[in-house]
């Protein structure tokens, strides 16, 4: 569960996030939504510990992440997958060393990298691609590489920001889709957006942001 | 393992990436271990000669001519009980004549014609050179010449000041090089790593979204940096034996007189992996100046 208590971000003065109360149960699918500048992404770059706040109280499982020390939040960010629409690939790599590259990181073996990262490009669809570059993959095919790898290590949150803010809208469907098969399995979405005809399709629970205020819609 | 081995496929991955930073990195430490190891072996070397003209200076007591064998015991007992004396010898008024004749050569039949022998018996007293503390050779000089044996001591302070003033001088000058370089190295090693740091500033940040610590993200370029030093050490060790067989040692062969029957000597095995561990150490503290400043950015 991730629980925002009074939370302010201010950056020089400005705020970015004011009083800020909050509350996310565990396995829900979240729209985070507002115009720009709302202060969509800063809620997201608290949560995985980018940025911390001002003030006021942040808790993922009752652990105040608000307070916490530099040195865990490497621990923490293991149990967090964040999405980004610049996708954020590495294209030395190819798809399926980016995938894997999140569980070389944190230390696994080579057999359970192989297995897992085969397994989720299967769940994602690029199973067949693994040997590409992202330049030479679609918009649609980047995202789904950068979701794979957000979520190869099965954290139990996943933060999106802007995950279709650059594709048709055709691959947003698609990628939609895969986020909702990922939080049907259990973990906890978080996508922030801009697109309010997006989220007019779907019935999940809608967090409209505006200067910085939750704003009841 | 998988982590190891992603630690060093990353520091290797760096050098074979970019090679060219590397290469001009590596070469930039040889040179400047090549000049700290030279000055450190100038120093080394210099130090030893110094040791061994230590131990040419000496004080001469005489005794007094009316002094008898027990008073000279006496006084050799109380001299060689100083704390600041190292070694005593007595020479005998005897022995003194002859000594004094070695000294005439071919014109020692010149004392053939004394009735009496005039030189006194006398210590030859070498002290124990406390660069630190000149006071306690002051002191020691002190308490001889409160003997009542003894009627006059000579020795050449001013000579030993005057060296003494110039070991300092070339102590500190060699040592400001030293630190000099070793500067120079931590700016070396560090903007080489930050240039490294700078060209995978993406997979860093991939990195640490996912959950690296800051160790593990350090790892491949703190060896990369130890990698660097290593190769420079033993670049600038190879090049200063080069100069030692084919420069130093031709040049100092011909300065006997300074360096003494051994020569002017190069480094023995455990000095070698000392420097090298330095030139590590300084590598070391290099990264760790970039890293720090740029995960923390």
């Amino acid at each position: 569960m991730i629980q925002f208590f009074h939370v302010n971000k201010y950056f020089q003065n400005i705020p970015a996030l004011e009083a800020v109360n909050l509350r996310i149960e565990k396995g829900e699918f979240i729209f985070l939504t507002g115009p720009s500048g709302a202060g969509k992404s800063t809620l997201l770059r608290l949560l995985f510990c980018a940025d911390s706040p001002t003030s006021g109280q942040i808790l993922i499982d009752g652990r105040n992440i608000a307070r916490i020390t530099r040195k865990s939040i490497p621990y923490l960010r293991r149990n967090i997958g964040v999405v980004f629409q610049d996708f954020k690939l590495l294209h030395s790599l190819n798809v399926f060393d980016n995938v894997a590259f999140t569980l070389q990181v944190l230390g696994a073996g080579s057999s359970e990298i192989k297995r897992k990262t085969f397994s989720v490009l299967q769940a994602v669809g690029l199973q067949h691609k693994i040997n590409l570059y992202p330049r030479v993959l679609s918009g649609g095919e980047q995202q789904r590489v950068a979701i794979a790898r957000a979520i190869v290590n099965e954290p139990a949150i996943l933060l999106a920001d802007e995950p279709t803010g650059n594709l048709d809208m055709d691959l947003t469907y698609e990628i939609m889709s895969l986020f909702m098969r990922i939080n049907a399995r259990g973990t906890t979405v978080i996508i922030a957006t801009h697109n309010t005809e997006l989220i007019k399709n779907y019935n999940k629970r809608v967090v409209f942001l505006e200067k910085g205020r939750i704003i009841d819609k | 393992m998988g982590r190891l081995q992603y630690i060093l496929k990353g520091a290797m991955g760096h050098v074979r990436q970019s090679p060219v930073p590397v290469i001009l990195s590596v070469i930039t430490l040889s040179i400047s271990f090549l000049i700290l190891d030279s000055i450190l072996l100038f120093f080394l070397n210099f130090k030893g000669v110094t040791k061994k003209w230590d131990k040419s200076f000496v004080i001469v007591a005489y005794l007094k001519s009316d002094a008898t064998d027990e008073d000279g015991k006496k006084a050799f007992e109380i001299i060689n009980s100083m704390e600041s004396v190292q070694k005593t010898e007595f020479v005998n008024r005897e022995d003194a004549l002859k000594k004094f004749g070695q000294e005439f050569g071919e014109n020692s039949y010149l004392l053939e014609g004394l009735e009496e022998n005039p030189l006194p018996a006398y210590f030859i007293i070498t002290p124990e050179l406390d660069r630190d503390n000149m006071g306690k050779l002051d002191q020691m000089i002190e308490n001889i010449k409160k003997i009542d044996a003894i009627d006059d001591i000579q020795y050449e302070k001013d000579v030993v000041l005057k060296f003494i003033r110039a070991i300092s001088g070339i102590n500190i000058l060699f040592s400001t090089l030293g630190i000099f370089i070793l500067i120079a190295v931590l700016f070396i090693v560090s903007n080489t790593i930050r240039l490294s740091l700078f060209s995978r500033k993406d997979e860093i940040e991939i990195m640490t979204l996912v959950g690296a610590s800051d160790a593990f993200i350090s790892a491949p370029y703190i060896l990369e940096a130890v990698f660097q030093c290593f190769t420079g050490a033993v670049f600038s060790f190879i090049m200063l034996y080069l100069l030692y067989i084919y420069v130093f040692f031709p040049v100092t062969d011909s300065m006997l007189f300074i360096f003494g029957i051994h020569g002017f000597r190069f480094y023995n095995i455990e000095e070698i992996l000392y420097i090298t561990g330095i030139c590590i150490a300084a590598g070391l503290a290099g990264s760790y100046m970039s890293l720090r400043r740029f995960l923390r950015a």
